[in-house]
């Protein structure tokens, strides 16, 4: 059975609906913002968007999985009660992961790029290095909100904890914007924020799943659990 | 008594810190409806869980339908199929809707019927005012409804045994007397339909129940078809006055002003000749707190 198909069977209806209509209007704000404002001045209202985005994702991961890797939820007699049920669950938590992570990249890319296009301003190196740097930071702290936010039940400490941890990708993304607008172009401070970033992006992304797994895993066995 | 089986057990036993089920011999009638009693923490949740394969960390053999090993019930989806399970904990994820619910069934079990699930809903009257409501999260149904739900799912199935863990407790008495209607005739719909439910509301459950599997502290206590059980034992009613010289005979025993009652085997019916006591063909609600009560550690 195709990941999407999983997907769309385990992710109710409205939480995609309302994720979706969301992620767009946040989309429409930042290219508005990266039209209505100075190159600049433009980034630094886009962090915002970021962190409105990972509060999102945060959310829609919460109305769709819950606490997964909680012990009582990883249960799940309906699905074990099935020779499939656990492996249509696993499959839309990978679709589930990329949707994650184009959704971030769209609302990081899309408004730099379009806006760009919009004003006639260049898509410089240091403006591609610094959208990447961006990027980077806000994958990582959703993949860290949605990691840790498994572990948890109840979604308003999911939500004070993702907001602790979208303080890593304003820190790093207020950074790299001052950096920006320096005339010396990107340091290497930002550079080495923004690899901290990828590699905790990277790390994360393959914890997403090992997490779940092991979780559901675990699930068959008491001994082993706390 | 010789009979079918749906589900054999060979020396299972699985250990906690402070708990082992140990169950050397476990049997579930082919074709009847097996109730499965005990006090909280005797080990019913844990035996359901290891026959549904919730749960893997057990030692022993289980064999169902007299052929097929667990790793056929995991892995092959003719014998997964064949069984159905239902439990009050963690059985859905919070947010799904009746329609998910819906789409999954059909998605994952080639024998869910949609048309008969509908029409469970309603028999059940699941929804208000009768008209089916997709969007509705199961998670926002009342405890009672919610079982009703998880019921009505995996009777649209044509799976031919039934676990069932708890099915009664979150149920009024109405639709308690339902639920032994509903064991009956899936029983009668098919030969072979077998149903294995775990219950502390034994009086509720006392018509349907034709096995009974009476467990204490990982063990089964007493088991049998609950005819001979009320063969078995006999309830004894007398004086306090007599209670005395007839305590050292009696299984269990409770004094009362009035009087006494207790339990008595059969075999030792004719020593308490003599004495003036009514005898009684007990209930199985009186012969499983009979026998808890003998293996408890609750004072009493």
């Amino acid at each position: 059975m195709k990941g999407s198909k999983c997907y769309g069977l385990i992710v109710n209806k409205t939480v995609r609906i309302v994720f979706t209509a969301v992620l767009l209007l946040l989309l429409c704000a930042g290219v508005f913002i990266a039209w209505y404002f100075t190159e600049y001045a433009a980034f630094s209202f886009l962090i915002y968007i970021h962190v409105f985005g990972v509060m999102a994702i945060v959310m829609a991961d919460h109305f769709s999985f819950g606490g997964i890797c909680t012990k009582d939820m990883a249960d799940i007699g309906f699905l074990k009660s099935a020779v499939n049920g656990l492996d249509v669950l696993k499959k839309a938590i990978v679709t589930d992961f990329y949707i994650r992570a184009c959704s971030i990249f769209v609302l990081v890319v899309a408004p730099i790029v379009i806006g760009n296009a919009i004003m006639g301003y260049n898509m410089t190196v240091k403006k591609i290095l610094f959208m990447f740097i961006m990027f980077f930071a806000a994958f990582f702290s959703q993949n860290l909100s949605v990691v840790v936010g498994r572990h948890m039940t109840t979604m308003y400490i999911k939500m004070m904890t993702s907001s602790l941890f979208t303080m890593i990708s304003i820190f790093v993304e207020v950074i790299a914007l001052l950096d920006a607008t320096d005339e010396n172009g990107l340091s290497m401070v930002s550079i080495i924020l923004g690899s901290v970033c990828l590699v905790g992006g990277i790390i994360t992304s393959v914890i997403s799943f090992t997490d779940v797994n092991r979780s559901l895993n675990r699930s068959f066995y008491d001994q082993n659990r706390g | 008594m010789d009979f079918e089986c749906s589900v054999n057990g060979k020396n299972l036993k699985k250990e906690f810190k402070s708990f082992t089920l140990d169950i050397p011999d476990f049997k579930i009638p082919r074709g009847f409806a097996t109730a499965l009693i005990g006090e909280n923490g005797a080990g019913k949740t844990t035996l359901l869980n290891m026959l549904s394969g919730i749960k893997l960390d057990h030692k022993g053999e289980i064999t169902y339908f007299g052929k097929y090993t667990e790793k056929d019930r995991d892995g092959k989806e003719e014998v997964k199929n064949r069984i159905g399970y239902v439990s009050a904990k963690s059985y859905y994820l919070p947010n799904w809707t009746a329609e998910q619910i819906i789409e999954l069934s059909e998605m994952l079990f080639s024998d869910f019927s949609k048309e008969e699930f509908l029409s469970w809903c309603d028999e059940l009257a699941l929804f208000e005012g009768g008209s089916f409501d997709g969007k509705k999260k199961v998670s926002s149904f009342s405890d009672g409804n919610q079982m009703k739900f998880m019921l009505a799912n995996v009777l649209s199935r044509k799976a031919d045994l039934l676990l069932l863990d708890e099915p009664a407790s979150p149920l009024d008495p109405l639709m308690r007397d339902k639920l032994n209607s509903m064991i009956r005739e899936y029983i009668s719909k098919k030969e072979g339909n077998t149903v294995f439910f775990s219950t502390h509301n034994i009086s509720d459950m006392e018509t349907v129940a034709d096995y009974a599997i009476i467990m204490a502290h990982g063990k089964i206590a007493e088991e049998g078809f609950v005819e001979d059980l009320k063969e078995k034992y006999i309830l004894v009613k007398g004086e306090t006055a007599d209670l005395e010289a007839v305590k050292p005979f009696l299984y269990t025993c409770s004094e009362n002003k009035y009087g006494f009652e207790g339990m008595i085997l059969s075999k030792d019916a004719e020593k308490l000749s003599g004495f003036d006591v009514e005898t009684e063909v007990p209930s199985l609600f009186q012969i499983s707190v009979a026998v808890m009560k003998n293996n408890s550690r609750v004072k009493m």
